[in-house]
């Protein structure tokens, strides 16, 4: 970090991700990256390993990501930078639609090689835009074969109200049904909502998923806005790994070739008061605020997903102009929140845990109770 | 929606440098001083006034949760909570579902009397069973099913879409997440200001559904 910045405003850890190409064997309808077998861009190797050095030397960072596109497409470079990162303590993860695991065998040379590189865990990414290029056996084989190596996973399904592929389907594959009931239990699935790209466009989704008046108040902060940092492949580094993020300028804060890219893009972020508003509120709260600042703003019902909430925000004059506007009443809330998520409750949660594992008296090493 | 959308002819960035740098310095004094965060916590408006923008603040929103929350979190009997918490963690990870409603159940039992007593414990009264309540109002009737997108994983190393890129991580089950209590906070007083609104909290007969 250059001598004269300022420590950063937020202090719970950091995610480096890195997208190393956007190139990708498939071609989701509303990719997040807005990736394809098309998209060409990548960043070179030493970038990868620059990025992880860096957010090393920072030190607010505590673990490392590969996604894209399909990191697993440059492979050399993912080996090395999985290979870096853990020599530099960093747990890693990566993220695949699982196009490797042609056969059990197949899946299990290939992630063999990622955990002796250093690979701590792996998500895999399915559902019926990702069926469409990649079968769902695949995901099934990299499944297994991950059971079977020991490598913790989580494998995230599309969530639309009408679909093809579930959990249940993953679940009751017999290939996994197959497997011993303890394996079993260590297959985590989360179904999440696939969104539209742009805000004006509503997806279906079972009842009670998407933000209104209601529920609006359990919608938490944004944990992912200036919690991630992103360096994608065409060279911008983004402070959220945000759906869309590539359609919304804003959220791109440092590029690449900036000297001490990791350090400039937290603190043009944090300078930001609406990424800190997001990032203590999330955006469907702002969009309720401001829709009772403007009741032209439609938003209740549309959004399952906070991504594309927030592209509203960026996208929509009208919500825009609300904020410019009357942002200031809302700093106090704000800051203050910022205070309780990162200073007040941390100290209280880890004075607790203190507490908690101090010796007893009798010094028996037992937690005090 | 608006139908004169388009691309925003700025950038939507509210740059404010100072406000950072000014903030960052009161918290470390905050941290220092335990009358001056004393203050903050009572009069946080004019302290960041005073401290951060450099002038008396206009008009500004005030947050039920946060309130709420600082009278949690300064509440021995709540801090035993969290230890008695902090120790079942470590022994059986539980699900943020779970944590959640754990939360919320503490909230109602040990949360600050005046704020709680108008808002949350008449509510409760109208189920009898603080418990269920808390989880009613948290999760709301056969709600939130699957991964509500704002909701975080198991860690803080997050995410949780399959759309996005980031991944979800595994991660530590014991690490307790401080962002998530102002979330369910911030729910829970949500809730009991839609129903005082519909007028359900002033009469603790009438049941609620």
């Amino acid at each position: 970090m250059p001598a004269d910045a300022l420590p950063p405003l937020l202090r719970q850890p950091k995610t480096l991700t890195l997208m190393p190409t956007y190139t990708c064997p498939a071609e989701c309808t509303d990719c997040a990256s807005m990736s394809s077998p098309r998209e060409r861009s990548s960043i070179g190797r030493d970038v990868v390993l620059d990025a992880i050095r860096e957010a090393h030397a920072i030190g607010d960072f505590h673990n490392v990501v590969f996604t894209g596109g399909e990191a697993t497409l440059r492979w050399r470079d993912l080996l090395d930078g999985i290979a870096l990162a853990t020599e530099l303590g960093f747990p890693t993860r990566v993220v695949t639609n699982a196009h490797w695991a042609l056969s059990p065998r197949a899946a299990r040379r290939k992630l063999g090689a990622l955990i002796d590189a250093g690979l701590s865990e792996i998500n895999y990414s399915t559902g019926d835009e990702h069926v469409r290029f990649i079968p769902l056996e695949r995901v099934v084989h990299a499944t297994v074969a991950a059971l079977q190596l020991d490598l913790p996973l989580v494998i995230m399904v599309e969530l639309r109200a009408e679909r093809r592929i579930t959990r249940a389907d993953v679940e009751e594959h017999p290939l996994i049904a197959a497997l011993d009931p303890e394996l079993r239990e260590r297959v985590r699935i989360i179904e999440s909502p696939w969104m539209p790209l742009d805000p004006e466009t509503t997806e279906r989704y079972p009842d009670g998923c998407a933000a209104d008046r209601a529920n609006v108040g359990g919608r938490p902060g944004c944990d992912n806005v200036l919690q991630t940092y992103v360096v994608q492949a065409d060279g911008r580094v983004g402070s959220c790994c945000g759906i869309g993020m590539r359609l919304i300028p804003e959220l791109n804060v440092a590029t690449v070739d900036d000297p001490d890219f990791l350090a400039r893009a937290i603190s043009e972020s944090e300078d930001d008061f609406l990424k800190l508003w997001i990032h203590t509120d999330g955006p469907e709260k702002i969009l309720a605020w401001a829709a009772e600042k403007d009741p032209s703003i439609d938003w209740e019902g549309r959004y399952a997903h906070r991504c594309q909430a927030c592209a509203r925000l960026y996208r929509d004059p009208a919500v825009g102009r609300v904020i410019r506007e009357h942002h200031d009443e809302m700093l106090t809330h704000v800051l203050q929140s910022v205070w309780i998520d990162e200073h007040l409750a941390p100290d209280v949660v880890r004075s607790a845990l203190e507490h908690r594992r101090r010796p007893t008296p009798a010094g028996d090493g037992a937690a005090a109770g | 929606m608006n139908d004169e959308r388009s691309e925003p002819e700025e950038g939507l960035v509210l740059r404010k440098e100072e406000v950072r740098e000014r903030t960052a310095a009161l918290f470390a004094k905050i941290e220092r001083d335990d009358a001056e965060r004393e203050q903050f916590i009572r009069n946080p408006v004019g302290v960041l006034g005073r401290e951060v923008v450099g002038r008396e603040l206009g008009e500004q929103v005030e947050s039920d949760a946060n309130r709420l929350l600082l009278s949690m979190l300064s509440n021995p009997e709540f801090r035993g909570w969290l230890e008695d918490k902090a120790l079942e963690l470590e022994e059986r990870p539980t699900t943020h579902e779970q944590f959640r409603k754990d939360f919320a159940t503490a909230l109602v039992e040990f949360g600050d009397p005046v704020l709680v007593d108008a808002a949350l414990r008449n509510v409760a009264n109208g189920f009898d069973i603080v418990g269920p309540m808390a989880q009613q109002l948290i999760t709301g009737p056969e709600r939130t099913l699957v991964t509500s997108p704002a909701t975080p994983s198991t860690s803080n190393q997050t995410l949780h879409s399959s759309q996005n890129f980031n991944g979800v991580a595994i991660g530590d089950p014991t690490v307790i997440e401080p962002e998530l209590f102002r979330s369910v906070v911030d729910q829970l007083v949500n809730q009991a200001e839609q129903l005082r609104a519909s007028g359900a909290l002033a009469d603790v007969e009438r049941p609620i559904r």
